[in-house]
């Protein structure tokens, strides 16, 4: 692997993608920063999602997508021959929509990824303890689930289940989070919770987040980029961007003129 | 105000129209709920009658008895043991192909014109006539692989036959594993053999059983795609292996029925009542069964 240099988890050079025939993506450039939260805005259909996608080429298992351009994370274009895919999804986790625990208990839910990607010989029980426990602490379900291990985790209430999809991302020591609508299936308290878990996770973590929400972006990111049509208007510091944004497409679209 | 108070008479009153649709409604819900009820009596019919006829033949000794007297008397329990043979068999055959080939298609296969043949054979596979399955049995199996009439032979055909329907039901019961347990895996870095193993396959393994299952009443049923493949008119032996022939319940309730003289009346509705009690005691079964795993899964 790439040593980790540059300030930029990653960077997007021409990126075109298109479902069939209909191009999503119109040749995207950009970067995002490492340890930073950077936030996707835009109305539904922007390709934001999309974007998110293709960070780590989970859209190539729904159908029909094609992709050209660069994408470089920790210095090396995933996109380029020899990638190993299971081993960039090791490294690149990601966070979707509806909490998507497996119907098996919390311990093995956290673990998943973490067994998956350790030679049976090389596991142990203690390690294992380990991993649980310092995931579990890291979104603060630890206090709460710790007598409960085995009890399925599809039983959990909703942001604790999305909490532990959270979880099971970090034993597998991620360069890179992804978050698509984390919050979109739950109210408004989960979401403060889950708002300041991402908050906490970023001294340690770079995390893009895809959200509709816009008082959200402001809330949780560093970065904000503003995509439209399959391209990115404007990324700047949050703050900046909401302020005084430079585009007025931007300033049209976060004073609530569309979208 | 006032002119409020007086229309207020009128709101929610029926008018001629709504009572015209609601003599409607009511009469569509009559004429469904009877068509629907009335279904019920077919099945109902047939046990009674197989029941109110074969009662006089029905013993013990018919259970675990040969038939005896060219027959004409006796029990039919070589018959019970063949299609035991004939069903197991061809499900140990039919099951692991099937299931197999429903998880490359359901999992693996992606969409482009190989794929397409391939459903569009199963699917044809599916409406062979039975008959026809025979003729191809004894081609293949009994002439052309030189299995000879014999259990092998007959429990290939029926395997075959049963194969389209058990690719098609395990293909559903694989495809209704939500997404979001799949993209769960996906994130982590599982391999897709990983994700079958570890998700996939726990979580349909009902629906494919119960799909399975059911292809039991289908292989005991059939009488056309053993005749000419491995079952006989009467053997005075038990089969001993799958290169014997065999007896078989629905070959020789065809048997009695139509090709022995001076068979008593009780006897081919009694045959016929074990049949259909061992179809429905195992479809019975497969449906507990079912419900069971059912209760044990939480999404």
């Amino acid at each position: 692997m790439t040593a980790m240099t540059g300030e930029h988890a990653v960077e997007v050079r021409d990126l075109r993608l298109s479902y069939g025939s209909h191009e999503v993506l119109h040749g995207m450039n950009s970067s995002f920063r490492r340890n930073l939260i950077t936030a996707l805005i835009g109305p539904s259909g922007c390709g934001k999602t999309t974007l998110l996608r293709c960070f780590n080429r989970i859209n190539e298992r729904y159908d029909g997508v094609a992709t050209s351009g660069e994408v470089l994370i920790e210095g090396r274009n995933i996109y380029e021959e020899g990638v190993d895919l299971i081993e960039l999804r090791r490294q690149v986790g990601m966070v979707f929509q509806r909490p998507n625990p497996l119907p098996i208990s919390i311990r093995d839910n956290v673990l998943y990824g973490y067994r998956l990607h350790t030679p049976r010989n090389l596991r142990d029980r203690a390690h294992e303890d380990q991993a649980l426990e310092s995931a579990l602490k890291s979104v603060l379900l630890w206090d709460l689930l710790k007598d409960k291990l085995d009890h399925k985790a599809t039983e959990l209430r909703l942001e604790q289940q999305q909490k532990l999809c959270i979880a099971r991302l970090l034993p597998l020591k991620p360069a890179l989070i992804l978050m698509d609508e984390p919050c979109s299936a739950l109210d408004p308290d989960a979401t403060e919770q889950i708002e300041n878990l991402i908050r906490g996770l970023s001294s340690e973590y770079s995390i893009i987040v895809v959200t509709h929400n816009m008082a959200q972006a402001r809330r949780v990111s560093d970065e904000c980029a503003f995509m439209l049509l399959g391209e990115i208007i404007e990324q700047r510091r949050t703050e900046d961007l909401f302020v005084t944004p430079a585009d007025n497409r931007t300033a049209d679209y976060i004073e609530g003129r569309f979208g | 105000m006032s002119a409020v108070r007086e229309q207020s008479h009128a709101v929610f009153q029926a008018t001629a129209v709504t009572l015209a649709n609601r003599s409607r409604e009511r009469f569509a819900v009559r004429v469904l709920t009877l068509i629907t009820t009335l279904l019920i009596l077919p099945l109902i019919a047939i046990i009674s009658l197989l029941v109110a006829k074969g009662a006089p033949a029905m013993s013990l000794e018919f259970l675990l008895a040969a038939p005896v007297a060219g027959m004409t008397a006796g029990g039919i329990f070589p018959a019970i043991v063949g299609t035991l043979w004939l069903v197991g068999v061809s499900l140990a055959v039919a099951a692991p192909i099937g299931i197999l080939a429903a998880v490359y298609l359901n999992e693996y296969a992606g969409d482009n014109w190989v794929t397409r043949i391939i459903n569009l054979a199963i699917v044809n596979l599916a409406g062979v006539p039975s008959i026809v399955h025979a003729l191809f049995g004894v081609g293949a199996f009994v002439l052309f692989l030189g299995m000879g009439t014999s259990i092998l032979s007959a429990s290939l055909t029926l395997a075959i036959m049963t194969l389209p329907v058990i690719i098609a039901s395990t293909k559903e019961a694989l495809a209704s594993v939500p997404l979001a347990f799949r993209e769960a895996c996906w994130v982590l870095g599982a391999s897709r053999w990983q994700t079958i193993r570890h998700v996939v396959l726990p979580n349909s393994i009902s629906g494919i059983l119960t799909g399975v299952i059911l292809q039991v009443s289908r292989a005991a049923g059939e009488t056309a795609p053993i005749m000419f493949t491995g079952a006989a008119f009467y053997l005075p032996f038990l089969p001993q292996s799958v290169y014997d022939q065999c007896m078989a319940l629905s070959m020789h309730l065809f048997t009695v029925s139509t090709q022995v003289p001076n068979v008593p009346e009780a006897i081919p509705y009694a045959t016929a009542l074990v049949l259909l009690g061992l179809v429905m005691s195992v479809n019975l079964t497969s449906i507990l069964f079912r419900s069971y795993l059912r209760s044990r899964r939480k999404w």
